[in-house]
């Protein structure tokens, strides 16, 4: 399965720890990546900053455990997506709901009020998905990784991938046509051909 | 019955994500040609994924919280586990200082590796460039990013600085140094001073380095695929911010 990844999937792909200090240098070439993502998945770029602080801080304590360079940046968007899904449990158990409007609003800073719309249907059709559409969405679309990469990187099979990515793709494709209520309620597209046929 | 070729979700979606082998994806292509709602449908999903990248990806570019870099930088160093081996060292590193201390340096200290000195001596004219190009209206930068994508033969762009106050003024080429080619993108303020961007191929590990030498700021950014040495008289915080800018600006 050919595939050429992006330079940002190969950024910091291969670094040597011999040095604390050629640690924190690939540790700071990750960051833009790292914020990227946080940002992708927690739904803001606020609540992804924060997100990627408390990433920071783990890696730093737990910097002996990486006993393999090349998995650098899978090591920091596993703490990173663990540290999301305690603060989703966290959030749940209180009540809290997010602004989804608020939320869109600071991605949207750069574009013209025409695009703004369309933006905030978007932003917010992602924020309908479970943590694990999301994230098998942003690991292809944002980080331009492979489906062995990601197989590899999330310890499950190849076929689970593919099947995970098209639900996934799915329920967003559903969440953007009908709306972020009725998102959850989607028919496989195989299904829908099983009907139709 | 429809003679129409029954493609499962999840090969249409490898399709999408170039995941497939030239003949199985020649096989669906056809498959998708055929059906036309089929064909809707893949065109919707890479407008999606496009999507996502596009209203995410801005996030890469905003400059670096400066606290991060400064836990990073801040971390305690940890004891070493093997002592013995730390004394041979240590040895070791004491006959190289005293026998070939001078070479040591020279090979070691960050304005050494080549892509510094290269970039140094591409900012005091000291390396001919192969071609000049100002840069004074928004076509000439497009054009830029396409003279650097075409010099370094990698998917990257001219980066915009002007939220720094900075302005690309002129770019120049090069084809004499280690890498085979090089640019250097020339940045200026509105208070007249410069900015230097030197980017070709990394010319060693992954690294993030920023020294002063004499008045000038060095910054030395570079991950497995690119290289950038970045210039200029400056705080070492405006070059943290401005270096975050210009690296991730990269991003075609």
């Amino acid at each position: 399965m050919p595939h050429t990844p992006g330079r940002t999937a190969d950024r910091g792909a291969v670094l040597s720890r011999d040095t604390q200090g050629e640690f924190n240098s690939a540790l700071i070439a990750q960051l833009p990546g790292l914020r990227r993502y946080a940002a992708a998945l927690a739904g803001s770029v606020a609540a992804g900053d924060d997100l990627v602080q408390d990433c920071l801080e783990r890696a730093l304590r737990q910097a002996s455990r990486l006993r393999e360079a090349q998995k650098l940046a899978p090591w920091l968007r596993s703490i990173l997506h663990n540290l999301f899904i305690d603060e989703l449990r966290r959030k749940r158990s209180r009540g809290i709901e997010e602004d989804i409007t608020e939320m869109a609003d600071e991605f949207a800073i750069s574009v013209s009020p025409v695009e703004r719309a369309p933006l905030h249907e978007f932003t917010a059709a992602m924020d309908s998905m479970s943590p694990e559409h999301r994230q098998i969405l942003l690991l292809v679309g944002l980080e331009g990784m492979n489906y062995r990469q990601i197989a590899d990187e999330l310890h499950i099979p190849m076929g689970t991938v593919m099947s995970r990515l098209a639900r996934a793709r799915e329920r967003l494709r559903n969440a953007l046509e009908n709306g972020t209520e009725r998102a959850s309620n989607v028919t496989p597209l195989d299904a829908h051909r099983k009907l139709a046929g | 019955m429809s003679d129409k070729l029954h493609i499962a979700d999840e090969t249409l979606h490898a399709l999408i994500d170039g995941e497939l082998h030239e003949d199985e994806r020649t096989q669906v292509e056809a498959g998708i040609a055929a059906d036309s709602s089929l064909a809707q449908r893949a065109t919707l999903f890479r407008a999606d994924k496009a999507r996502l990248a596009e209203v995410y990806g801005r996030v890469a570019e905003l400059p670096l919280p400066p606290k991060w870099i400064e836990m990073i930088e801040r971390r305690p160093r940890t004891p070493r586990r093997f002592l013995p081996v730390q004394t041979i060292a240590a040895i070791a590193a004491a006959l190289l200082v005293l026998v070939g201390g001078p070479l040591l340096y020279r090979q070691s200290a960050p304005h050494e590796e080549p892509i510094v000195a290269e970039a140094l001596d591409a900012r005091s004219d000291t390396l001919p460039p192969r071609e000049i190009l100002a840069v004074n209206t928004e076509a000439q930068t497009m054009a830029a990013s396409h003279t650097i994508q075409s010099a370094l033969a990698m998917k990257v762009r001219a980066p915009d600085l002007s939220r720094m106050g900075y302005t690309l003024v002129a770019l120049r080429t090069y084809d004499r140094v280690s890498s085979g080619k090089a640019v250097e993108l020339l940045y200026r303020h509105s208070g007249n001073r410069s900015f230097a961007l030197y980017v070709r191929k990394p010319s060693g590990p992954p690294r993030f380095d920023q020294y002063k030498q004499g008045n000038l700021r060095v910054c030395i950014w570079q991950d497995d695929v690119i290289g950038t040495v970045m210039t200029g008289e400056m705080s070492a915080a405006e070059m943290q911010r401005l270096a975050s800018l210009a690296y991730t600006g990269l991003e075609s």
